[in-house]
């Protein structure tokens, strides 16, 4: 809304204007791939239920050490047309699943098996492949859906589903998010027990993707810190532990500064909101657009040097603007 | 309704969403077709809910997946003249499938839900599987960079 009313109405309609269409075979070729693909899924499940090697091979993966479950970067790889300082846009990455192929392969058979299947005494809801597993929300004896497959299957969390979710907002990948989260709650409080022993602590997200809590601390990392990596939970989930360059409270202590010096008229333009950087390699300062014109990378090294740390400045406007109606 | 009926009436909406998103009707057509695939297989618990919303959402993640795989392999095995089955009525300009794969896939993401289908934050968020404070994010540095890299378009 607010940012489309900013954008050319041609650009808009040049997007919208791209059409493609499907020729006459188009739709039997997708209707015989579902055909292949549930022939083969038939047979992986045909293979579950006998019993067998598959979820051993998902034990050993699930029981081998964080450095061999560990598949990617936290957060993604800095953009190379970028000259500005630029903080990540999150502090992980969750757009597809961090795990090893063979591992996500496995549940996804497992996931495609448990949906095939009519259980006596509870109904499947809702099932999705996680970093933590299958999530299985059922209906009926939740109980007994955990028994039959927490017993069958390695990797699988069974979690009743709530009917009144959709109603407060949480649908199904809503639930199946909150239940990740639950998992991950020993995992979460053991990271957070070790900031209140040691300093340097500069921040924890939850990365659903890769089924652990990430745990970011300032650079070098101590050894009683980096030790939280080979924990492991009875309820699943782990720890990941990623150096960065700057604690949260050095973080907080260069916003103060930042936000003094402009206050004070010491750096021309309107300060409307400090943050760290999600990644911890700097802050990120809101400057109203009306006061910020074209010195964004001047405004920046300025700020930086205030501030001891990177600063990426963005165009914000003063919150009380945001709240207006039609405010975005 | 039955599959193919369903099928028939979603494929070409979602083949507009991945050409935006992809910029080539290959892409395009793969994404559509892994999405409609992906439905087929769960039709009979998709059907009574929002078969069409589901197969947006597989499009718009498995877009943003092949995006960060392409970027650490070097794809020498394939054919930009394979045979799909679509045609191409009317093309993207250049400049601005120049201009939107400037963009993380997150950001153009972000940017086509909103132009094509006018998703607010929370819906943005939900297709792309994060909260609604990185969607807002996406999408702000989304159309700020578009205008950064193609200013005398955009």
């Amino acid at each position: 809304m607010k940012e489309m009313d900013q954008m050319d109405e041609e650009w808009q309609q040049a997007l919208r204007g791209g059409e493609l269409r499907a020729t006459g075979d188009a739709v039997g070729l997708i209707a015989a791939e579902v055909r292949r693909r549930r022939h083969r899924r038939r047979a992986v499940a045909t293979a579950g239920v006998a019993g067998v090697a598959a979820t051993a091979l998902v034990a050993a993966v699930l029981s081998s050490g964080p450095e061999q479950r560990r598949a990617a970067d936290p957060v993604a790889a800095p953009d190379p047309g970028d000259v500005l300082f630029s903080c990540a846009d999150s502090a992980v990455d969750d757009s597809s699943l961090n795990l090893p192929d063979d591992v996500r392969e496995q549940w996804e058979a497992d996931l495609e098996a448990i949906e095939e299947t009519t259980f006596s005494g509870f109904a499947v809801k809702h099932a999705t492949v996680t970093g933590l597993g299958v999530i299985v929300l059922v209906t009926g004896d939740v109980d007994a859906a955990r028994e039959v497959l927490e017993g069958d299957y390695d990797a699988v969390v069974v979690h009743g589903w709530d009917a009144s979710g959709p109603s407060v907002g949480l649908d199904e990948d809503g639930q199946t998010s909150v239940v990740g989260q639950w998992t991950l709650e020993p995992a979460k409080k053991a990271a957070l027990r070790v900031t209140r022993e040691v300093r340097g602590f500069a921040g924890l997200a939850y990365w659903d993707s890769a089924g652990a809590i990430l745990l970011q601390w300032k650079e070098p990392v101590p050894a009683q810190v980096q030790a939280l990596e080979s924990l492991t939970f009875a309820e699943g989930g782990r720890i990941v532990v990623k150096g960065v360059p700057y604690s949260l409270k050095e973080a907080g202590a260069a916003m103060n500064r930042v936000q003094q010096a402009m206050q004070s008229g010491q750096i021309a333009g309107r300060w409307t909101m400090s943050s760290p950087c999600n990644d911890g390699t700097g802050i990120e300062i809101g400057i109203d657009p009306s006061s910020l014109g074209d010195r964004r990378a001047e405004l920046q090294e300025e700020l930086a040097q205030i501030a001891g740390m990177p600063v990426m400045v963005v165009p914000e406007e003063p919150a009380v603007a945001l709240m207006m109606p039609g405010g975005g | 309704m039955e599959f193919e009926e369903f099928a028939r009436a979603e494929t070409p909406r979602l083949l507009g969403l991945a050409y935006a998103l992809t910029g080539n009707p290959h892409d395009a057509w793969d994404l559509t077709q892994e999405a409609m695939v992906r439905v087929g297989l769960r039709w009979r618990r998709l059907a009574a809910q929002n078969p069409g919303g589901y197969a947006r959402t597989v499009v718009v993640r498995l877009n943003i997946d092949r995006a960060r795989r392409r970027r650490r392999e070097v794809l020498t095995d394939r054919s930009p003249d394979r045979a799909v089955p679509v045609d191409v009525i009317d093309e993207l300009p250049a400049w601005l499938v120049e201009a939107l794969a400037e963009l993380t896939p997150q950001q153009r993401a972000a940017v086509v839900l909103r132009a094509l289908e006018d998703l607010d934050h929370a819906t943005i968020a939900a297709r792309l599987g994060c909260s609604t404070g990185t969607a807002r994010s996406h999408l702000s540095r989304g159309l700020a960079r578009l205008r950064e890299r193609a200013p005398e378009e955009v």
